[in-house]
């Protein structure tokens, strides 16, 4: 079996520029009204969003150009740094408060989403252990699943009282994506579901609003103003753009109807504004994504590779599905960003760097 | 290498994402494509908010187009009910501002609504002291709203329009189908929170500005009645005083003054029963001015001549009643019981008269019957049929008495004398046009009858200008003109006690001049003066300071 390095994967080279660029375009058209209205200045969010993909674009060639296996002898340092890192947010010097849940920490003029850090330490470090561990050893609950578990259950819980219950679950999903993908028998996934679905009860029950937000998921037209407005509002803002769109600026929805409308619902405003032309080659694009990441996923010459490159592609389709899903009422309302494309740095600069480790995996292939 | 097993999970995995990706795309299809109008109906309805725009209201312009009635913009003030932070702190402070009760306001503050009016049409301090407090959720619209420039001037012939521009009273309230105009639906985008979205107003249905109205009226001659009729009202301290002018060949209304009157700018702030135009929506006992139709009429019908002699001793008895007169006046002709303002002659005359016939000229003359002015709230006044009347009431009428008549039918018929007998309908709007300045409308002097033959109406011009040159009437006399009236005073019907009242009096004078070519006709009534109480005292000095100036102002030249 030989190596062989070769050029970075061009299909998805293109498709990350692009998603980043829409990005861009739509992070300044969904934000020039709001920004002018709070921040008297239209390009307050684009000003930002543009510094954040110049660090995220350093991140991505920087990862593109690490041989990826660097990362394995880091896997613990990172794993320990991350959970740190999310402890730090429930310290209130450090920690930043935003809209009632502290999810930042703040270090210098520097602030940012530990979570983020965290979904990446959790693929690199189930990768590793995956690959370290013998076969047996993997379909055995105690040695094989056990140890991920609680890894999954620290991070799973300090995200979860931060609060944020939707990237909780993006922890949990990627976990239970990588415990799948590393040969966890089937019977033990189940186990593990069956297991989870007294602890989601406990955690909607706990919480009014997530239970309010259920309910509103299920009749949001009951309360329109309150608890169903986001989902309304998205839906009105998707459907009004037809087929071809309203025209790319020409919104209406976020004239302060479509909260959070550079972020999680950011995929609405492009519905509003490019139409079902425009969310389709979104998702087109994800799909290429999807399928070149699974592509060097299955191509590449380690086990460390694979998974590592199916863990990262499926932590960004899993969290594109979601976001999507959410925006057309497909799931719940639950606030997730939508990769490469949402408004904010943190997790802009993870996928980047991310999407550069996909594409430094894809430079090896085994060769029979 | 990688294991089968790996490769499988991988693989089905990616199934799974693929078909979750296409099953999006599948929905997105069902709600961008299937979907999308029901979407876009909703958005819209939600994006635009639809107001009607009013057209303007039509001005209200005198005789030689003098702006009576005009609108100015005013700002009204509107929350939005969910962008308003505190409501309480909110309801509490511009409640203070606007002079309303905080609790209203906090219940307004409290609906469950996207647009609720606070206050409308406000006082500019209150608008500036609402901006100063920089409230969320409180924005103003501006609104027309009706400004008389004139204020008090021709109030209850105006009358005054409500806060939706309706018009209410007077003209504004007759007219108010061509003065309103028609409201165009307007829409303006806005966003959630209520802003104005720079983006665009739409008119689907253009609004119509409302048609003006030009009356008859002369600013100038109103002035001048109202203030000669005012300064007689205060002088006596009237209950009311109401003065018309006339012009008798066309029956154009130049003035119609009222008094008490209001300022229509601030109609709420005077009492309703200062609202109203007395001339046509109250009647009166016309009293000795009615002894002009007595005549007349008995002239007309050739049952009196001009040197018939008549005797007074102060009282007569007709079936069976006394009836009385101030004076024993002794021997007298037909001119002489008119200048004397005698009731035993003028008894003695009308009684000559058949009572169907005298009925028929009373209600010719116009009497009992509405003038149909151009005036809401226009009253008949009482002329009973003979049928209905006593033994005494032939006499009774004679000299004015249970009839009721309102000051316009009675300058009209006065006016029909001056007019060579014929009725003319009256006339208080010339044009209607709209707001390009286009003649809709014009309206033209319109004869109601001949009353009374020219013969019998100049012979009665002949008689009314002795009342003014030697009898009653003498306060009227012009310099340069010759006028013709009837003063009169009419003790006052005391419904409580079923009698006529001992102290409560109407003054009144009717007349026209000059009697060559009647110009103008002027009718001055002033009901329940103090002090004095005579026609030929208190009202005859206001016709006499009316005529004197509106003739010169109309250029009458002087003989």
């Amino acid at each position: 079996m030989l190596i062989e390095k070769k050029s970075p994967d061009l299909w998805l080279f293109i498709v990350i520029i692009l998603l980043m660029a829409v990005g861009l375009c739509m992070v300044f058209s969904s934000s020039y009204i709001m920004a002018y209205k709070w921040y008297g200045d239209s390009y307050y969010f684009l000003k930002r969003q543009l510094i954040y993909s110049m660090i995220a674009l350093i991140a991505f060639f920087f990862a593109i150009y690490t041989d990826y296996h660097y990362y394995k002898k880091f896997t613990l340092p990172i794993l320990i740094l991350s959970i740190a890192l999310l402890s730090m947010v429930y310290i209130p010097s450090i920690g930043r408060a935003a809209g009632g849940a502290s999810r930042w920490i703040k270090i210098g003029f520097f602030s940012f989403q530990p979570s983020e850090i965290a979904k990446f330490a959790l693929i690199l470090y189930m990768a590793e252990s995956l690959t370290r561990k013998q076969v047996k050893d993997i379909k055995t609950f105690i040695r094989g699943v056990l140890p991920t578990l609680i890894i999954m259950l620290v991070m799973f819980l300090l995200i979860l009282y931060e609060p944020d219950f939707s990237t909780s679950l993006i922890i949990l999903g990627i976990s239970f994506i990588m415990l799948f993908i590393g040969g966890t028998r089937v019977i033990q996934l189940y186990a593990l579901i069956v297991a989870a679905i007294p602890l989601g009860i406990l955690i909607l029950s706990r919480e009014e609003y997530r239970r309010v937000r259920l309910l509103s998921f299920l009749d949001p037209w009951k309360d329109p103003l309150d608890s169903g407005f986001h989902i309304i509002q998205s839906l009105l803002a998707l459907g009004s753009g037809g087929i071809f769109g309203i025209g790319l600026a020409e919104s209406k929805q976020k004239y302060f109807y479509l909260p959070d409308q550079h972020t999680d619902f950011i995929f609405s405003i492009i519905g509003e504004e490019l139409g079902f032309i425009g969310t389709v080659v979104i998702i087109i694009l994800f799909t290429i994504l999807l399928w070149r990441g699974f592509r060097i996923a299955l191509d590449t010459s380690d086990q460390f590779g694979t998974l590592l490159a199916a863990g990262i592609t499926s932590m960004i389709v899993f969290q594109s599905i979601i976001n999507i899903g959410v925006v057309t009422k497909m799931i719940p309302t639950t606030g997730i960003t939508l990769p490469f494309i949402s408004y904010g740095g943190s997790s802009l600069i993870v996928n980047m760097f991310c999407a550069g480790i996909l594409l430094n995996i894809s430079r090896y292939k085994a060769i029979e | 290498m990688l294991s089968k097993e790996k490769k499988e999970r991988i693989i089905f995995l990616l199934i799974i994402f693929i078909i979750l990706y296409f099953s999006l795309i599948y929905r997105l299809y069902n709600i961008q494509v299937i979907q999308t109008n029901k979407f876009k109906e909703i958005a819209q309805q939600e994006h635009l908010t639809s107001f009607s725009i009013e057209g303007e209201r039509g001005n209200i312009y005198d005789r030689n187009y003098k702006k009576l009635a005009v609108n100015i913009n005013d700002k009204s003030l509107f929350a939005i009910p969910p962008k308003v932070e505190n409501p309480q702190e909110t309801a509490r402070k511009i409640s203070s501002i606007l002079n309303l009760k905080t609790k209203d306001v906090l219940e307004k503050l409290n609906q469950k609504k996207s647009f609720v009016w606070i206050k409308r049409k406000l006082k500019e301090t209150e608008v500036a002291e609402i901006i100063k407090l920089n409230l969320e959720g409180l924005d103003f619209l501006d609104e027309n709203k009706r400004y008389y420039p004139k204020n008090y001037l021709a109030s209850n012939l105006m009358g005054f329009v409500g806060i939706d521009n309706q018009g209410l009273e007077g003209l504004e309230s007759f007219f108010d189908k061509e003065l309103k105009g028609l409201p165009g639906l307007s829409i303006l985008e806005r966003d959630a929170i209520g802003g104005k979205v720079p983006l665009s107003i739409k008119e689907p249905n253009a609004h119509k500005d409302g048609h003006s109205i030009v009356l008859t009226i002369d600013e100038v001659i109103q002035y001048i009645t109202e203030e000669a009729l005012d300064k007689a009202f205060q002088e006596y301290k009237a209950k009311a005083g109401i003065a018309i002018v006339v012009e008798p060949k066309t029956g154009e209304i130049l003035a119609m003054a009222v008094k008490p009157s209001y300022d229509p700018n601030y109609f709420n702030e005077y009492p309703r029963d200062l609202w109203r135009n007395r001339a046509v929506t109250d009647a009166y006992e016309p009293g000795s001015t009615f002894k002009v139709i007595t005549i007349a009429t008995a002239l007309e019908e050739r049952v009196v001549k001009l040197d018939d002699q008549f005797y007074c001793k102060g009282w007569t008895n007709y079936n069976g009643h006394i009836f009385h007169d101030i004076y024993q006046h002794g021997s007298q002709n037909l001119t002489d019981i008119v200048k004397n303002s005698c009731n035993i002659g003028v008894i003695q005359t009308g009684t000559r008269l058949d009572e169907k016939v005298f009925e028929k000229s009373i209600r010719r003359f116009g009497f009992g019957t509405l003038t149909e002015i151009s005036l809401p709230g226009e009253i008949n006044g009482l002329v009973r049929s003979t049928k209905d009347w006593s033994k005494i009431s032939l006499a009774s009428l004679s000299i004015g008495q249970e009839i009721s008549v309102t000051p316009l039918q009675l300058i009209m018929a006065i006016s029909a004398i001056a007019n060579r007998g014929t009725l003319m309908k009256p006339m208080v709007v010339k044009e209607i046009i709209d707001s390009a300045q286009n003649k809709i409308k014009i309206f033209k002097p319109k004869p109601v009858r001949q009353v009374v033959s020219v013969d019998t109406a100049l012979t009665m011009t002949k008689i009314l200008e002795q009342v003014v040159n030697d009898g009653t009437g003498t306060r009227a006399k012009l310099v340069g003109y010759q006028a013709a009236g009837k003063t009169g005073t009419s003790q006052k019907f005391d419904f409580s006690t079923g009698k006529y009242s001992e102290d409560k009096y109407s003054s009144w004078f009717v007349g026209y001049v000059p009697t060559d070519n009647p110009k103008i006709s002027i009718l001055v009534l002033l009901d329940e003066p103090k002090g004095s109480y005579y026609g030929g005292t208190v009202a005859t000095p206001v016709f006499q300071e009316i005529a004197s100036k509106v003739l010169p102002y109309l250029s009458v030249p002087t003989n």
